[in-house]
C-alpha cells in the first residue's frame, strides 16, 4: 500500500516536471472541459483528443446588465466585432461591444412617425454600414433598420412568377453580402434563398439544394409519366430540403447548412456565385458526412441536426448541431478540426443551442433555453492548429511544418498534423520520413507519392543490374523449360503418369480434362487437399495483414484470426458439406472425401493469385492499381472455372446440372448458417431459463 | 564455303523468293530493326541521333506517369473489349450460320458493315454529343434522369467507356467473317457420329465438335482481334481527340502518334513502339498456346 503511494507521488512529480519542461506545452492544454473532448480519427472512430477550445465564460442577461433575455433567437457579430443579440422574448435587439459591454438596445423603430415593434423575430444580420436586417416571422417581412432605430424599408413577399402565390413568405434567417444583396431563407422555401437587391427588387432564388436521386424517385417519375394529372398530383412530391441557416464569409462566399432526412452527407455547403457547392473533401465534387456520424440507439437513429453556420475571419467553418448541442469546426478543405460542447447543464454545454458566431477565433454560442452566451476560447493547442492550418491551406508547407511538429507533440493522434508534416517532408525530399507520417494519417495518396519516388530512385540506381538479372532469369527459365519439354517422352504423353504430388498443379493448368483424369485415376490426396485449405486460411491472413498500405483497407491492429478462420476453412467445410448433401439428392457420384479433395484443388489458383497480389501490392503505387485489379479478376475467373470443372467431374454431371448443384449448394450454406444461429439462440434462451430457475431456488431458499 | 555453293545450287529457288524477300525487307524488316535501334537514341528528326542507351526505357517505365495510365487503357481495350468482341463475333457467326444462305448473306453484310464503312463511326459523335442536342443526353434529360447534359466525349470519367462501346460495335471485322466461313465447311459426318456417341444438346455439339474443328479460324480471329484491340487509335482520336482529356482514353498507339507526329521525339516514340511490339508478341504467344492446347485435346 505504502509503496504504491510513494510510487504515485514520484509519478506525479515526474509528470509535473515533464509538463513544465516540455516546450510549447502550456497549462492551457490541461484545461478540463465538462464534456467528452473527442475527435474522429483516421478510421472514423471517436477518440479522446486534446482540447482546441475551452469554455471561457458563460454570460447571461443579468451578467451583461441588460436584464435577462428569455428565448433569444439569433446573434450576429458585425465587421467591428459588435455583437447583436436578437432577444425575441422582449422583442428587442441588444447591442454589445466586443468586450461584452452593453452599448444599446433597439426595441422599437419608426418610419415617418409611425412606431413599429417586432412581433416574432427570428434572424438578424448587419451589413458593413451598420444597417440592421431582421427577419420577422410574425410580420412576414424583413425589417431594414439603421442604428438610430429608424425603419429604412421592409422586404415583403415578392410578386414574381417564380414564387408560388399560395405560399407564405416567412423569413427565418437573413444575410447580406458586400454588394448589398439580401439573402432571405423563408420557411419551406426549398427553391433556395430569396435574393433581393438594395431597392427591394426580387432577383431570384439562390443555392437550392438538390433532390437526392433514389431508385424510388425514378420509379415514381415513370409512374407520373403514365398517370393522369389528378393522380400524379396526389403522389409524393420530391422536394429538395431547405437550408436552415446562412452566413457570408469574409471571402464573399455564401455558406449554408441544411439537414437531409435520408442521406446525411453534405449538410454544410460553400456556394460560389453560380450556387454550386465548392466545399469539397479530398476530391473534387466529393463531400463528406458533417457533424457526428449517424448512430442507432436501439431503433432511434441519431444524426447531427445543424441549426446555424458561421465562418470565422480565417475561414474556419463552425457548425452548430442542435441534436447533441455541439459545435463542429472545419477548415476550408472540410477537414474536421475540433468538436466542443454537449447536451448538459455545465458551462460549455447546451440545452437548446440556437446560434453560433465568432470574434476572431473565439466562438460564441447562444442558448435559447438557458438564455446565455457561452464563449469558447482557443487553447494553446487550438491556436497552433489554426495557425498551421491557415499556412498549410495557403500552400506554405515549410512554414507550417514547425507548427505541425508542435501540434504533433501535444496530440499525436491529430491526423491533419501528420498530413501537413508529410507534405512538408515531401517538399524537403525526405521521403522515408514523409512515408511514415502519411501512413499515420492514413493518407494513401501522399504515401503513394512518396513511395513512388523512393521506389523509382532505387530502380534507377540499379536499373542496369535489375535489367540484366531479368534478362538472365528469362533465359534460364526458357532453357529449363525447353529441357523439361524434351524430357517428356512421347510415351509419357500417352500413358500420363502423373504423380499424386503433381496433380494439384496439373488440374490447375488443365481444368477441363485434369479433373476427369483425377476422377478416373483416383489419385487425389486428402492430405494435400487439407494442406491447400490451410494455405487458403494462411493466405487470407497474409492478405489482410501484409497487403501494401496503399491497397489495404483493413486495420492491422484489429485482426481476429478466428473470424478469418471461420470465413475460410469453416466456410469451405460448409461448402463441401452442402454440396455433398445436395449431390446425394441429385444422384451425384462424389463421396464427401472426393468433394473435399476436388474443391480444395480448385482453390489452388486463387491462393497463388492472392499471394502474387500481396507481393505486388507492396511494390506498386496507386496509379498502377489496375494491375492488381486484373490479378483479382483473373483469379476469380480461374476459381469459378476450376470449381465448375471440379464439381462436374466429381459427380459426373452435365454442365447445366453442375451449375444448378452449385447454386443449390450456396443456398445450402445459407440454410446451414441459419440453422446454426437458430440453435445457438434457442440454447442461449434455454440456458438463461435454467439459470433463472437456479437463481430463484438459491436466493429463495 | 559450303554455303555459297549451296546458294549457287539452289539459284532458282532464291530467285523465286527474291521479290517477296526484297519487299519484306524494305517495308517490314528494316523499319522494325531501325525502330529498335532508334529507341536507344534521342532522335528528333532534326539533329542526327545520339546514342543514349536505356534512357528512353528508364523514362518510359519510371518517370512517365502518363504512360502507366495509357497502358491501363490499352489493357482495358485488350482484355475487356478484345475477348468480349471475340465471343460476340463467334456467337453471332454461330447464329448466322443457322439461317439459309440468302438471309445469311444479308445478315453478314449488316454485321460487317460498320468495319467496312470506314469512318462511319462519326455517327457516334452525334449520338454522344456533349450538348443537350446529343441523342443520349436528349433522351436522358427527357426521362428526367439528367438535369444537365453530360459531356460524354470530354469528361474523363465517361470518354473511355463511350469509346469501348463504339469499338465493340466496330469490331465485328475480319475475324467475324472468318468464323462465318468456318461454320460453313464443318464436317457433317462428325455431327452424326457425335449424335450416335451420345451428344445431348447443341451446346455439347458446339463444345466437342464444332470448336475443335474451327481451330484455324479461331486462331486467325484471335490474332486479328489482339492486333485490333492493341491498335485502337482511330476511334479514340476521332471521338476523344489527340490527346484526350487528361489522357483518360488514350491508348499506347495514340500516345505513340502523339510523340511521333506532334512532338517529333522519335527516339522516345520508338521505345514506346518496341514495348508495344513485345507486348503484342507475348499476348499472341499466350493466346496461341491456349488455343493449341484446346484444339488438340
Amino acid at each position: 500500500m505504502r509503496i504504491k503511494k510513494v510510487k504515485r507521488i514520484i509519478a506525479f512529480v515526474l509528470l509535473s516536471l515533464l509538463i513544465v519542461t516540455v516546450p510549447g506545452y502550456s497549462f492551457a492544454n490541461m484545461i478540463e472541459v465538462p464534456y467528452y473532448q473527442y475527435n474522429y480519427d483516421i478510421y472514423n472512430w471517436d477518440i479522446p483528443s486534446a482540447a482546441g477550445y475551452y469554455p471561457y465564460e458563460v454570460l447571461s442577461g443579468s451578467d451583461l446588465g441588460v436584464g435577462n433575455f428569455p428565448s433569444p433567437r439569433d446573434m450576429f457579430v458585425d465587421s467591428n466585432d459588435n455583437i447583436y443579440i436578437l432577444d425575441a422574448g422582449n422583442n428587442r435587439i441588444v447591442k454589445l461591444n466586443k468586450d461584452f459591454k452593453f452599448i444599446g438596445e433597439i426595441n422599437k423603430f419608426t418610419q415617418n412617425g409611425k412606431v413599429f415593434k417586432f412581433s416574432d423575430p427570428s434572424g438578424i444580420c448587419v451589413d458593413k454600414n451598420g444597417v440592421i436586417y431582421v427577419a420577422d416571422k410574425g410580420a412576414k417581412c424583413v425589417y431594414v433598420i439603421n442604428q438610430n432605430g429608424q425603419l429604412l424599408r421592409k422586404i415583403t413577399k415578392p410578386k414574381s412568377d417564380l414564387v408560388a402565390a399560395n405560399k407564405d413568405f416567412v423569413p427565418l434567417k437573413v444575410a447580406v453580402d458586400n454588394a448589398g444583396v439580401v439573402y432571405v431563407l423563408s420557411l419551406g422555401s426549398y427553391e433556395g434563398a430569396f435574393m433581393f437587391d438594395s431597392q427591394n427588387n426580387f432577383l431570384g432564388f439562390f443555392g437550392s439544394n438538390k433532390v437526392v436521386v433514389t431508385l424510388q424517385l425514378l420509379i415514381d417519375r415513370i409512374w407520373k409519366k403514365i398517370l393522369s394529372k389528378q393522380q400524379s398530383a396526389s403522389m409524393v412530391r420530391y422536394l429538395p430540403t431547405e437550408s436552415t441557416s446562412i452566413d457570408i464569409g469574409d471571402d464573399g462566399f455564401i455558406y449554408t447548412c441544411s439537414n437531409y432526412a435520408s442521406v446525411s452527407v453534405g449538410e454544410l455547403k460553400k456556394l460560389n456565385f453560380l450556387g454550386k457547392n465548392i466545399l469539397w473533401y479530398k476530391k473534387k465534387d466529393q463531400t463528406r458526412d458533417f457533424g457526428d456520424l449517424p448512430k442507432y440507439y436501439g431503433k432511434r437513429l441519431e444524426d447531427s441536426y445543424f441549426v446555424d453556420i458561421n465562418v470565422t475571419k480565417d475561414g474556419f467553418i463552425n457548425a452548430l448541431d442542435y441534436e447533441r448541442g455541439r459545435v463542429f469546426q472545419y477548415d476550408q478543405n472540410a477537414n474536421l478540426l475540433f468538436i466542443m460542447g454537449g447536451k448538459a447543464d455545465q458551462a460549455g454545454t447546451f440545452r437548446e443551442p440556437a446560434a453560433v458566431e465568432s470574434i476572431g477565433n473565439t466562438i460564441l454560442v447562444l442558448d435559447q433555453q438557458k438564455a446565455t452566451i457561452t464563449v469558447f476560447k482557443e487553447t494553446k493547442f487550438g491556436e497552433l492548429v489554426h495557425r498551421a492550418t491557415v499556412l498549410y491551406n495557403d500552400g506554405m508547407y515549410d512554414e507550417a511544418r514547425k507548427l505541425w511538429e508542435q501540434v504533433n507533440k501535444m496530440d499525436s493522434n491529430f491526423a491533419l498534423a501528420h498530413v501537413g508534416l508529410g507534405k512538408a517532408l515531401l517538399r524537403m525530399n525526405k521521403y522515408s520520413e514523409a512515408l511514415q507520417h502519411f501512413r499515420l494519417a492514413n493518407d494513401k495518396e501522399g504515401y503513394s507519392e512518396a513511395k513512388e519516388v523512393l521506389r523509382n530512385d532505387f530502380l534507377q540506381r540499379n536499373f542496369g543490374v535489375i535489367a540484366t538479372a531479368l534478362v538472365l532469369a528469362i533465359i534460364v527459365i526458357y532453357i529449363l523449360w525447353r529441357r523439361l519439354k524434351k524430357q517428356k517422352s512421347v510415351d509419357e504423353e500417352y500413358t500420363r503418369k502423373i504423380s499424386k504430388e503433381k496433380y494439384p498443379l496439373y488440374v490447375m493448368l488443365h481444368p477441363f480434362k485434369g479433373y476427369e483424369e483425377l476422377k478416373d485415376e483416383k489419385k487425389g490426396s486428402v492430405l494435400y487437399a487439407t494442406i491447400i485449405v490451410l494455405l487458403f486460411f494462411v493466405v487470407s491472413i497474409l492478405h489482410r495483414q501484409y497487403t501494401g498500405f496503399i491497397f489495404n483497407p483493413y486495420r492491422q491492429d484489429r485482426i481476429n484470426v478466428i473470424s478469418i478462420f471461420s470465413a475460410t476453412v469453416v466456410m469451405f467445410f460448409f461448402w463441401v458439406l452442402s454440396n455433398w448433401s445436395v449431390s446425394t439428392l441429385t444422384e451425384g457420384e462424389g463421396t464427401f472425401q472426393e468433394i473435399w479433395i476436388f474443391s480444395a484443388y480448385a482453390l489452388l489458383p486463387y491462393i497463388i493469385c492472392r499471394l502474387l497480389y500481396v507481393i505486388l501490392s507492396n511494390v506498386l503505387i496507386m496509379e498502377e492499381g489496375m494491375f492488381l485489379a486484373f490479378i483479382n479478376i483473373i483469379s476469380l475467373i480461374w476459381l469459378v472455372i476450376g470449381m465448375l470443372c471440379a464439381i462436374k467431374a466429381v459427380h459426373q454431371f452435365s454442365f447445366g446440372k453442375t451449375v444448378a448443384t452449385m447454386v443449390a449448394s450456396l443456398i445450402g450454406i445459407a440454410v446451414i448458417l441459419f440453422i446454426m444461429i437458430l440453435v445457438f439462440t434457442l440454447f442461449a434462451q434455454l440456458f438463461g431459463f435454467i439459470q433463472s430457475i437456479y437463481n430463484e431456488l438459491i436466493l429463495r431458499m | 564455303m559450303g554455303l555459297i555453293e549451296d546458294i549457287k545450287k539452289n539459284k532458282a529457288s532464291y530467285l523465286m523468293i527474291a521479290p517477296y524477300m526484297l519487299l519484306f525487307t524494305i517495308f517490314t524488316l528494316i523499319p522494325v530493326i531501325s525502330s529498335i535501334f532508334l529507341s536507344f537514341t534521342n532522335y528528333n528528326m532534326l539533329q542526327p541521333p545520339k546514342w543514349v542507351g536505356w534512357a528512353n526505357y528508364i523514362r518510359l517505365f519510371l518517370a512517365d506517369k502518363i504512360f502507366i495510365k495509357v497502358l491501363r487503357n490499352t489493357f482495358i481495350f485488350a482484355f475487356l473489349t478484345g475477348p468480349l468482341s471475340y465471343f460476340m463475333s463467334f456467337i453471332l457467326a454461330w447464329f448466322i450460320s443457322e439461317f439459309n444462305p440468302k438471309i445469311r448473306a444479308i445478315l453478314t453484310l449488316i454485321f460487317y458493315s460498320p468495319s467496312l464503312a470506314g469512318n462511319v463511326f462519326f455517327i457516334w459523335a452525334f449520338i454522344f454529343s456533349g450538348d443537350a442536342y446529343g441523342l443520349i443526353n436528349g433522351w436522358l434529360m427527357r426521362l428526367g434522369i439528367l438535369k444537365e447534359p453530360i459531356n460524354w466525349l470530354q469528361d474523363p470519367n465517361y470518354v473511355l467507356w463511350v469509346i469501348i462501346i463504339v469499338q465493340l460495335w466496330l469490331s465485328l471485322g475480319a475475324g467475324f467473317l472468318a468464323f462465318v466461313a468456318g461454320f460453313q465447311n464443318l464436317d457433317k459426318e462428325l455431327f452424326e457420329a457425335g449424335a450416335i456417341d451420345g451428344i445431348k444438346n447443341r451446346f455439347q455439339e458446339l463444345f466437342y465438335i464444332t470448336i475443335p474443328q474451327m481451330a484455324p479460324q479461331l486462331m486467325f480471329g484471335a490474332v486479328m482481334q489482339i492486333g485490333a484491340s492493341f491498335g485502337v487509335s482511330t476511334v479514340v482520336i476521332a471521338l476523344g481527340g489527340l490527346p484526350t482529356r487528361q489522357y483518360s482514353a488514350d491508348t499506347v498507339v495514340t500516345y505513340l502518334i502523339d510523340y511521333g507526329t506532334v512532338r517529333f521525339e522519335m527516339g522516345y516514340a520508338s521505345a514506346i513502339a518496341v514495348v508495344l511490339f513485345i507486348a503484342m508478341l507475348l499476348t499472341n504467344k499466350v493466346i496461341a498456346a491456349i488455343l493449341k492446347r484446346y484444339s488438340t485435346e
